[in-house]
């Protein structure tokens, strides 16, 4: 189909921010710069993200609990961990949105337009750094920090929020839940409310309703708040950074650390195109999943 | 035919406002069992609000909803052995045709094989067999309809509650579904509550008619009653074509209007006003006679059956409906008999001097008429 | 090849500002390439009031990487490479040779024992090393630690000073840089090791100490957002170079605690680093360095620039006005002893490479 001339700025645009980028990344995953300055063909970026040391891999702590080792490369571990904490995180999200998506779009419907000022209170924080947002949550969870100042006070005893599983995923959850509420929450409020009352009509009591109507119906909105949350929970380095006490490396952090400290520019490209085709990979999957694809995907 | 059977439902009293816009006032009707039950008004009467207040979806400000006897207020609308076919269909969108009509089977945990059979059943009711794997929005605004019906149908429920049913259909399909159901109601004894603004498709196939006009029901009967017996000027206008014109008893059994005396079946206080209601099919029209009710013809339309013409007399306009053909200019003198004078009391709808109804109510049953050809209603 | 477009226009830039400066024949404008924070604040003003013929323009870096690669491309006057640094662009031939006789204030103040620090492999780099470079400040790695939490160490062999580093009763509330010489420098030296060993075995075990430190006692990598976590006591011991230490006092008398509340102490055989002040070739104005570096050789200026950056001051007259807690510091002024046994660090593509893929694997672990 010819593109109207209307579109060539956009074209542009993504050849010039989206396209040119990748493949430059893609060039720097598959050559390394040699002794005289030229560059040449390599796999090494690849080799070396499975050559690294074996570890034993981590699954939930599960090798722990049963006695069980399955020796993976540093990275795959790495990757894995990567993965579980995303995935847990964008659980939690759901876990946590949904119920509040629910209700806020309930209290919408209640109170027919105006701007609901507790929906405002959710996205404000999307309008906020997110820097400077998690350097806040540094000061209140830090082991010296106000929420712990405000236990001891009270005579309990301190607890370690930070630099742990537990401390990413909170960062996590408080960083991605408005991209978990928001799409659910438009999906929801465009529910048709003689929807639900068709199905109470049919005999559906309120758990029945939801499970067989509006749940479904919100099916859109789940899957691309999931995307929208997993993709950067999958992804961040800021994050394991500021909350990781330094000690908490995830997939990102590994690229980063290659690109910027190790100066190993062909590893972090190759972990970058890693990471890229499995997040890809995993997005086309959900959106598979979902039935039809009834506008709620973000991409492909 | 049903006023012996016992009321299955009934509405007492019932009074909704929403905000300041006072939607009901004081509904009370019974429906009994088996019966077949319309609600009939022009759009905007409180039809809808009515048959959602049955359904459990609206709470009345105040009245009763009764069933065999106790009352509904308190029962969720999920346990209310009713069903409704919405006027705006509300199918799932995220179900295919077959689901959309087993989701009640389903929630009742009816083995597969009769949700099957009654599914199938169902869609072969409305017409639509073969089309279970289509998804709603690939239905035309019609299949959708059927596909309501069949959703509440296959359920099988004691009490139907029918929003409009038909209005999507053409005239075609709109008289066959119109046998299909009133048939269905008959055969598997079930009690319709049937929201209509067609006068024609509520008197074809209701045992009682309830003609409602802003909140307010003017008149509940059989359809001859309605039609034949109109309470009054509203209801005489809103059922079928009719010429209505302030008249005074002069005695027992003689009335005046336009200008003239005629006799006519009804004993009333004498020098009482009223309306008189003639309907276009019951006048002849004759050669001019001397003392008769002369006019001239001024216009002709050809309807198909007959011919509907209107004739004017002494400034007022009657409607005349006939097979004979007059010509436009024809001078005619205006023949009906006394059974053909139908006696009204006077109402905030009655014309005036020159038969001409007040604006508001004949603005609304021309939409109302207008309506029909919307598909979307 | 970094962003050649900016580095042209630098160029141009300074192209330009050369130009205007020659065309009002103004005074004569000096290039200072120097470490962020690493120069007293009035330090440059009042050397260009003693000496109006001549302007001081400073940028700034953050890595000797940085300052290599910038060198390549970029004049300046007068550059502050680590002494590794140093000894590559003596190797490579790009520092001038600076007149000493034009700055007599760096062989009249100057520690001299400096100078039989081995600061290359190869002792003829390391003997040419004071002829081409002037030391400016330099630094000592150490155990920085909290005195409430930490006893001082029982003395001063490296398995004693870094004990709290690989003490589980310490877990979550150790520091280590994020920096892998420092922090494979500390495995090294416990481990009675050089810390420039290329042995892949001995590496491997500095390795595996890392590791196994990282499951144990947890501790949080950083750099400057340390410095703060031993001051809110949040951290119990870390690695930390005594210019930190001394920040760290700083930041303990601006909160108005204690300084007591902070101990740091030196092992044998640690780390100790140099910057100093050279010449590059192709400076422009080698005359107005050599000048700008003697004045920074002075005594009331060394102490200030010392005294600003936390590091310690090779100025022997200037060390005699320091604070007696500070001067008397061992391990900030380290005496022959312990100078004798500190080592520096050497740099070749060799050591960055396996230091650099032990620490990015320590770090994913
Ligand atoms: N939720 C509501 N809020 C406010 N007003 C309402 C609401 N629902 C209905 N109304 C008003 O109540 C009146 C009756 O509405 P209803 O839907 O019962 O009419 P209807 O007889 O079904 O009309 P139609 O034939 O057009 O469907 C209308 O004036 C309508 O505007
Ligand atoms: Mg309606």
């Amino acid at each position: 189909m010819r593109l109207r001339w209307l579109a060539y700025p956009y074209v542009l645009w993504t050849v010039v921010f989206t396209v040119a980028p990748l493949l430059l990344v893609a060039w720097f995953a598959f050559t390394a710069v040699q002794p005289d300055g030229s560059s040449a063909f390599t796999l090494d970026g690849f080799r070396s993200i499975v050559a690294g040391d074996r570890v034993p891999l981590d699954l939930l702590g599960l090798q722990e609990v049963f006695g069980l080792t399955v020796g993976v490369p540093l990275y795959v571990n790495v990757f894995v961990k990567s993965l579980q904490i995303a995935l847990l995180s964008t659980l939690a999200c759901l876990l946590f949105g949904y119920p509040a998506a629910y209700l806020l779009a309930r209290r919408r419907a209640r109170q027919r337009g105006g701007t609901d000022l507790l929906l405002l209170l959710f996205v404000i924080p999307m309008w906020m750094n997110a820097l400077l947002r998690t350097y806040a949550w540094l000061a209140l969870l830090e082991p010296n920090g106000i929420v712990n100042t405000v236990l001891a006070a009270v005579g309990l005893p301190k607890g370690q929020f930070l630099y742990n599983d537990f401390g990413i995923g909170l960062g996590m959850v408080y960083n991605y839940l408005p991209f978990m509420v928001l799409p659910i929450y438009s999906v929801l409020v465009k529910v048709d409310r003689s929807l639900v009352e068709a199905a109470e009509d049919l005999g559906a009591d309120r758990r029945r309703v939801f499970t067989r109507v509006v749940l479904p119906l919100s099916m859109p909105g789940v899957m691309s708040g999931v995307n929208m949350v997993f993709m950067p929970a999958m992804t961040t380095f800021l994050i394991p950074n500021l909350l990781g006490g330094g000690r908490y490396m995830l997939i990102g952090n590994v690229i980063e650390r290659q690109y910027m400290i190790a100066r190993d520019w062909t590893t972090a490209s190759a972990l970058s195109i890693v990471l890229l085709v499995f997040v890809l990979a995993s997005m086309r999957f959900m959106t598979r999943y979902e039935k039809g694809n009834e506008g709620g995907g973000v991409l492909l | 035919m049903a006023e012996g059977t016992r009321p299955i439902l009934e509405l007492v009293g019932v009074n909704k406002s929403y905000g300041d816009t006072q939607v009901l006032t004081d509904i009370s009707f019974p429906i009994r069992s088996n019966e077949f039950i319309t609600l009939l008004g022009p759009s905007g009467c409180g039809k809808t609000t009515t048959l959602r207040i049955l359904a459990g979806f609206e709470r009345p400000d105040s009245g009763d909803v009764l069933f065999e006897g106790a009352s509904l207020l308190d029962v969720p609308p999920f346990k209310r052995r009713l069903n409704t076919v919405f006027q705006r269909y509300a199918l799932f969108p995220h179900l295919d045709v077959f689901e959309n009509v087993a989701f009640g089977l389903r929630l009742r945990k009816t083995p597969e094989a009769e949700v099957k059979a009654r599914v199938a059943a169902a869609l072969k009711t409305v017409d639509l067999d073969g089309y279970g794997k289509r998804w709603v929005d690939q239905l035309s605004g019609g299949q959708m309809q059927r596909v309501a019906i069949a959703r509440a149908i296959v359920n099988g429920p004691e009490i139907l509650l029918l929003d409009e049913p038909l209005g999507a259909l053409d005239l075609k399909m709109r008289k066959e579904m119109q046998i299909e159901l009133k048939d269905m109601q008959k055969r598997l004894g079930i009690t319709f509550v049937y929201v209509t603004h067609d006068q024609e498709e509520a008197l074809t196939m209701s045992d009682t008619v309830v003609v409602m006009r802003e909140g307010v029901i003017q008149q509940v009967g059989s359809p001859t009653d309605v039609y034949n017996e109109p309470r009054n000027a509203f209801v005489a206008d809103f059922i079928g074509e009719s010429n209505i014109l302030p008249a005074r008893m002069e005695k027992d059994f003689e009335i005046a209007f336009a200008g003239h005396r005629f006799a006519c079946v009804d004993r009333r206080r004498a020098e009482a006003d009223v309306d008189v209601v003639v309907r276009p099919e019951d006048i002849v029209l004759a050669p001019p006679v001397e003392g008769g009710l002369n006019g001239v013809v001024t216009s002709v339309v050809f309807k198909g059956v007959h011919y509907e013409m209107i004739v004017e007399c002494d400034g007022t306009e009657w409607m005349v409906h006939s097979t004979d053909q007059a010509a436009e200019g024809d001078r005619a003198a205006l023949v009906f008999g006394p059974e053909d004078i139908h006696v009204m009391d006077r109402s905030p709808f009655s014309p005036d001097a020159h038969g001409i109804l007040p604006a508001d109510l004949a603005g609304r049953a021309a939409r109302a008429s207008a309506d029909e050809g919307d598909p979307d209603r | 090849m970094r962003m050649p477009v900016i580095l042209a226009l630098v160029l141009a830039l300074l192209a330009a500002l050369a130009l205007s400066a020659a065309a009002c024949s103004a005074p004569t404008t000096i290039y200072f390439y120097n470490w962020g924070e690493y120069i007293a604040e009035n330090t440059i003003a009042d050397f260009e009031k003693a000496n109006p013929g001549i302007k001081v323009s400073m940028k700034t870096f953050d890595s000797n990487e940085a300052l290599y690669q910038t060198l390549e491309s970029t004049s300046f006057d007068v550059i502050v490479p680590s002494d590794y640094m140093v000894a590559r662009l003596i190797k490579e031939g790009k520092l001038y040779k600076p007149d000493m006789a034009a700055i007599p204030n760096n062989a009249k103040y100057n520690d001299p024992r400096l100078k039989a620090v081995a600061f290359d492999p190869d002792p003829a780099v390391s003997s040419q090393m004071f002829d081409y470079a002037v030391p400016y400040l330099f630094c000592t790695v150490g155990l920085i630690y909290s005195t409430a939490d930490v006893p001082a160490p029982a003395s001063d062999e490296p398995a004693d000073v870094w004990a709290p580093l690989f003490d589980p009763k310490y877990k979550d509330r150790i520091g280590m840089y994020d920096s892998m010489r420092e922090s494979i420098g500390v495995a090294l030296n416990v481990l009675g090791l050089s810390l420039n060993t290329v042995d892949p075995a001995e590496l491997a075990k500095a390795k595996d100490m890392l590791i196994a430190q990282k499951d144990d006692v947890r501790p949080i990598y950083g750099i400057d957002e340390l410095k703060d976590k031993y001051v809110s006591g949040e951290l119990a011991a870390g690695v930390a170079w005594a210019g930190d230490y001394v920040m760290c006092l700083d930041k303990l008398e601006e909160a108005g605690k204690d300084a007591g509340q902070l101990g740091f102490a030196l092992p044998k055989g640690t780390n100790f680093f140099v910057d100093f002040l050279a010449i590059p070739k192709n400076a422009k104005h080698p005359a107005e360095a050599q000048v700008f570096i003697d004045y920074l050789c002075r005594p009331e200026v060394s102490l200030a620039d010392s005294e600003y950056a936390g590091y310690s001051t090779p100025n022997l007259e200037a060390q005699k006005s320091l604070p007696e807690e500070i001067r008397s510091n061992p391990a900030l002024y380290p005496d022959d002893a312990a100078i004798a046994s500190l080592e520096v660090y050497y740099s070749s593509d060799e050591i960055d490479e396996k230091y650099s893929a032990i620490w990015e694997s320590v770090m994913a672990h």
